[in-house]
C-alpha cells in the first residue's frame, strides 16, 4: 500500500468503491472511470459502492498454482450488486475457506475482508468470497 | 456514561482441538479448542469483520465515525499500526482520529476507556476494536491456547443497546506473563494468579455498584475467572470464550464482552475485568435492550471447521501469526 | 476496393514443434525461414524480401523488437516490426503483413513467429498475475477457459464427454501430422481420467508447453508470378478485442471477440461460415474449440457439443477442424502458432497436407486465434481466411 498502484486502488480494494456510467449505467470496477468500456462514451461517472455479497456466474477449481496460493482454489466470475440500485459489476472472485463441492452457479457468496498478498511484507487487503458463515452453523 | 450503539464479534472458521496439539508432543491433552486464523487473515482483517458487524447493528456508516481505537497484542509490525487501516476499510473519513493500544491484553480496556473519554471531549461516534492472532512456538505450552479473534463496539449518541456506566483502575506495574514476537514466558502460575486476583479486587473495588448478572474475566488461564469471581463473592454468570477460542488477549476483552451481551437481558449488567501486564481495568456495562448483532458470538463459535496439526501450523506461518 | 492490391501466400515453412531444449529462438527462426524460402515453387532469396513482421510474446526474454528476427535471418536495412497480441500474436503479424501488401506498400513480406516456451519452466502457471487485486490474480489460462466450460455445461447441457471428444479428435489428427509435438492417440476415458488441472479441465484438455517457429511469405498480385503459378489468396481478415468485464453474458459461454473478428473476415471475403471447407482454430483447451465452433458460426450458439457429436469437424467430416492436431497435439509456441495455422491452411488449399489432407477439395480455409490479455480480463481474436480463387 506504500507503492503507488496500491495506493491508487485502495478505495476500490478495501471499500469496494466503484463508478457508474451516467450514460449507460455500466459499473466500472476495479477500473478507473474514464471512457466507458461498454458505451464508449467519455462519460461522466457517479461514485457508487458494491455490496460484498455477490452471485456466482461461473467458476473453476484450480489445482495447480504457485505455492503462495492455498489449493484447491475455487475462482468465480461474480456479479456484485451496488449498495443502492443499478446494475451489478462483473468481476473475478477468489474464494477462501470453501469446499469446491459447495459451489454452484447461481449461489450467493459472501465477500470477506482478507489479506490478498504482501508487497515487501506489507499486506494488501481486499475481499475474497466464501460460503456465507451463517450457512455453516 | 457512554452509550453503546452496536457490538460485534469475529472468530475464524478454523479450530484445532487442544488435545490434537498436545498429542504431537506426547503432552497432557487438555480440554477445549483453539481458533486458528486462516492463511489470509490477520489482526486487521479480523478487526474489520467484527467492526462491520458492530457498525451494522449500530446503523452507523463509516463516514460518521470520529475516532477509531484499536487494541492488540499481536501486531506483527513494530511500525505500521492497526487503527488507521481499520478506519480506512470501514470507510471512515480523513478527519477521523485514531489510536493504537498495544503492549498488554489490558490494551482492550484501555481503548474502551479512551473511547469513553473521547465522547466527552471531541467525538460523537467512536469505533473500538480488539483483534488478536496470537503466535506461539511449535511445541510450546502456549501453542495449545494461542487463539485468534476480534470484537468491536460502537459508542455514540442514539438508541443504545448497552452503556458503559462505570470504571475502576488498578495499575500495579506487575508483569506476570509476557511475550516477545518470538516467544511467550508464563512465569510462576500460582504467584501470578495471586497478583492477578489482587489487581482485580482493587479495580472492581473502585466501582460504585458491585451487583452484576454477568461477569467476564478474559485471561490466558481458563481457571482464573472462577477464582476471581469467588474472591469477589460475585453471584453472576461467568461468560468466557476461552474453552472454544483459546486465549485472545486484547481481543478477548471484546469477545467475552460480546458473548456476555448476547445473553444479557435489558436491564442486566456485565462486569468486565481487563487484565494484562501492568494491571487491571474494571468496567461496568449495562444492557439497555436484548438486541444482538447479525451473528452472535456463539454462532461464530458454532460455525467451525477442524484442522489437522500440520495445516494449523502452516496457517499460523502464512499469516505471520 | 479497386485500388487495393490482392495478396497471395506463396511459401510456408515451419520446424517440427516440441521441447527443443537444444535450439535457441535464433536457431528456430533461421530454420523456419530457410524452410519457407525452399517451399516457394519458383524459389526465393532473402534479397527478395521487402519487409518483415515478427510475432512473439517474447516469453523467454530473447527479442525486444524487430531485431530479434533480423539477426537470425540476416534481414537488415528494411522495415521489421515486432507484433505482440497475446495468443493472437502470430495471426496478427500475418494480418499486419497482409494489410501492408494490400495497401500497396510492400511487394514481398515475410511473416515469422517463434516462441521459446520451455526456456522458463513456470509455463502456464506464470499466467496467474500475482500482484493484481480484482484483476486476474490467480487466474491461470486453464481457469480463464475453464470458466466458459462450467457455464456452457450449466447453460446448454454440454457434457464432459463432448468436450473430451475434441481432444480425442485432435490427437487422432496430430498422430498423423509430422510437425506435431504430441503424436499419440487417446479416447474419451483417457481425457476424463487424466489428472485434474483446473476443474472442469483435465490434463488432456490442455495444450502442451511447446517450442516452435514458423514463417510465411506473402506477396502482392504484381509479383506473384515470379514465385508461383499456384498461389493461395488472402480473402479476408478480421481482428477484435472484448472483455467479460463489459458485462455481456455471451462472454461467459464464449468469446464475442471471435464473433466480431470472424464477422469482419467473412464480410471482406464476401462469404459466410457455410463456405468454409477447412479450419485451423485455437484449441489451447478443448472447451476453446467447442465454443469457437459457435463463435465462428459453424453451428448455433449452444450447439458446440452436438457439432462435435455430428462428426462434422472430424478429418473425414464435412468441415474438418484442426487437421494438424491443433494446439492440443501440435503444441502452442505462442508467436508461432497463428503463423503455423496459416501455413497449414495454405497446404490444405494446395492439396499438399499429406496424411491430414481434407478430402473435401477445400476452396476456403479459415485460421483463428483467441488470446487473453490485460490480466486475463480481456480477449483478442484474429481470423484470417484463405482461398484458392483470387
Ligand atoms: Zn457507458
Amino acid at each position: 500500500m506504500f507503492e503507488p498502484p496500491y495506493t491508487r486502488t485502495r478505495a476500490a480494494n478495501e471499500r469496494l468503491r466503484a463508478h457508474e456510467c451516467d450514460a449507460c449505467g455500466w459499473v466500472s470496477f476495479p477500473e478507473q472511470p474514464q471512457f466507458c468500456k461498454r458505451c464508449g462514451v467519455d462519460a461522466s461517472w457517479s461514485e457508487t459502492r458494491l455490496h460484498p455479497r455477490g452471485t456466482v456466474r461461473s467458476y473453476v477449481v484450480q489445482q495447480r498454482l504457485p505455492e503462495e496460493f492455498e489449493t484447491p482454489l475455487p475462482l468465480a466470475v461474480m456479479d456484485m450488486p451496488q449498495e443502492e440500485s443499478g446494475e451489478p459489476a462483473r468481476v473475478y472472485g477468489l474464494f477462501t475457506e470453501t469446499d469446491p463441492a459447495d459451489i454452484e452457479i447461481g449461489m450467493e457468496a459472501e465477500g470477506v475482508f482478507r489479506r490478498v498478498f504482501d508487497v515487501a511484507g506489507l499486506p494488501i487487503h481486499s475481499f475474497k468470497f466464501t460460503r456465507p458463515r451463517g450457512d455453516r452453523l | 456514561m457512554a452509550g453503546i450503539l452496536g457490538y460485534g464479534a469475529y472468530i475464524p472458521l478454523y479450530r484445532i482441538e487442544r488435545s490434537r496439539i498436545a498429542e504431537q508432543y506426547g503432552d497432557y491433552a487438555g480440554d477445549g479448542e483453539t481458533a486458528v486464523p486462516g492463511h489470509d487473515e490477520d489482526t486487521t482483517t479480523m478487526a474489520v469483520e467484527a467492526a462491520t458487524d458492530a457498525l451494522t447493528q449500530a446503523s452507523t456508516d463509516g463516514d460518521q465515525i470520529d475516532a477509531v481505537f484499536a487494541a492488540t497484542t499481536s501486531d506483527p509490525f513494530v511500525e505500521r499500526g492497526v487503527a488507521a487501516h481499520v478506519a480506512h476499510a470501514v470507510g471512515a473519513g480523513r478527519d477521523t482520529r485514531v489510536g493504537d493500544f498495544q503492549g498488554s491484553a489490558r490494551a482492550g480496556t484501555n481503548a474502551l476507556l479512551a473511547a469513553r473519554d473521547a465522547l466527552s471531549t471531541d467525538a460523537d461516534t467512536v469505533l473500538v476494536v480488539g483483534s488478536d492472532a496470537l503466535s506461539a512456538p511449535a511445541g510450546s505450552a502456549a501453542e495449545r491456547t494461542a487463539g485468534a479473534g476480534a470484537g468491536a463496539l460502537v459508542f455514540g449518541e442514539g438508541d443504545a443497546v448497552a452503556a458503559l456506566t462505570d470504571s475502576g483502575v488498578a495499575t500495579t506495574g506487575f508483569v506476570g506473563r509476557f511475550a516477545t514476537h518470538e516467544d511467550v514466558t508464563d512465569g510462576d502460575g500460582r504467584f501470578n494468579r495471586e497478583r492477578y486476583l489482587d489487581a482485580v479486587e482493587i479495580a472492581v473495588g473502585h466501582l460504585g455498584d458491585d451487583s452484576f448478572t454477568h461477569a467476564v474475566f478474559p485471561a490466558h488461564d481458563g481457571g482464573w475467572g472462577r477464582k476471581a469471581s469467588d474472591a469477589l463473592g460475585l453471584d453472576a454468570t461467568l461468560v468466557s470464550t476461552f474453552p472454544e477460542v483459546g486465549y485472545t488477549a486484547a481481543a478477548g476483552v471484546f469477545l467475552d464482552t460480546a458473548a456476555a451481551l448476547d445473553t444479557a437481558k435489558a436491564g442486566e449488567s456485565v462486569l468486565l475485568a481487563g487484565y494484562g501486564p501492568g494491571g487491571c481495568d474494571a468496567l461496568r456495562i449495562e444492557r439497555r435492550t436484548a438486541e444482538t448483532p447479525e451473528m452472535t458470538t456463539d454462532e461464530y463459535i458454532q460455525s467451525s471447521e477442524q484442522l489437522p496439526y500440520g495445516k494449523h501450523r502452516q496457517f499460523r506461518t502464512w499469516g505471520g501469526n | 476496393m479497386s485500388s487495393e492490391t490482392d495478396v497471395a501466400v506463396v511459401g510456408a515453412g515451419m520446424i517440427d514443434f516440441g521441447e527443443l531444449f537444444e535450439q535457441s529462438i535464433d536457431d528456430m527462426l533461421a530454420a523456419a525461414f530457410r524452410d519457407c524460402l525452399d517451399d516457394v515453387d519458383k524459389g526465393m532469396s532473402p534479397a527478395d524480401v521487402d519487409a518483415a513482421w515478427f510475432g512473439t510474446i517474447d516469453i523467454a526474454d530473447n527479442a525486444s523488437s524487430g531485431l530479434g528476427l533480423s539477426h537470425p535471418t540476416g534481414l537488415f536495412e528494411m522495415p521489421v516490426t515486432r507484433v505482440e497480441n497475446a495468443c493472437a500474436t502470430g495471426s496478427s503479424a500475418f494480418r499486419s503483413a497482409v494489410e501492408s501488401v494490400r495497401a500497396g506498400n510492400t511487394d514481398v513480406a515475410l511473416v515469422a513467429g517463434a516462441e521459446k516456451m520451455r526456456d522458463s519452466a513456470a509455463g502456464l502457471i506464470e499466467g496467474a498475475a500475482l500482484d493484481q487485486v480484482w484483476r486476474g490474480r490467480g487466474v491461470t489460462m486453464p481457469a480463464f477457459f475453464g470458466l466458459r466450460a462450467t457455464r456452457h455445461m450449466e447453460e446448454y447441457g454440454t457434457t464432459r464427454e463432448q468436450i473430451a471428444k475434441i481432444s480425442v479428435k485432435n490427437h487422432e489428427n496430430g498422430a498423423k501430422y509430422p510437425h506435431a509435438h504430441y503424436r499419440f492417440t487417446c479416447d474419451v476415458d483417457d481425457v476424463v481420467d487424466s489428472p485434474q488441472v483446473t476443474y472442469p479441465l483435465n490434463l488432456y484438455d490442455c495444450c502442451p508447453v511447446t517450442d516452435g517457429a514458423a514463417a510465411t511469405l506473402v506477396v502482392s498480385e504484381d509479383v506473384v508470378d515470379e514465385f508461383t503459378d499456384d498461389p493461395i489468396w488472402v480473402a479476408g481478415s478480421g481482428l477484435s478485442v472484448d472483455s467479460f468485464e463489459r458485462g455481456n453474458d455471451e462472454s461467459l459461454v464464449g468469446f464475442p471477440a471471435t464473433e466480431q473478428a470472424a464477422g469482419q473476415a467473412y464480410e471482406q471475403a464476401g462469404i459466410t461460415a457455410d463456405d468454409i471447407d477447412v479450419a485451423e482454430v485455437h484449441d489451447c483447451f478443448t472447451i476453446t474449440e467447442l465454443v469457437t465452433y459457435e463463435d465462428l458460426g459453424f453451428c448455433e450458439k449452444g450447439d458446440g457439443g452436438a457439432f462435435i457429436d455430428s462428426g462434422e469437424p472430424l478429418l473425414d467430416g464435412e468441415t474438418p477442424v484442426n487437421p494438424s492436431g491443433g494446439l492440443l497435439a501440435k503444441g502452442h509456441p505462442i508467436g508461432a502458432t497463428g503463423v503455423a495455422q496459416v501455413n497449414e491452411i495454405y497446404e490444405q488449399l494446395r492439396g499438399e497436407a499429406g496424411a491430414v489432407q481434407a478430402d473435401n477439395d477445400p476452396e476456403y480455409g479459415l485460421q483463428h486465434n483467441i488470446g487473453i490479455g490485460r490480466n486475463a480480463t480481456g480477449s483478442v481474436s484474429c481470423v484470417n481466411i484463405l482461398s484458392r480463387q483470387r
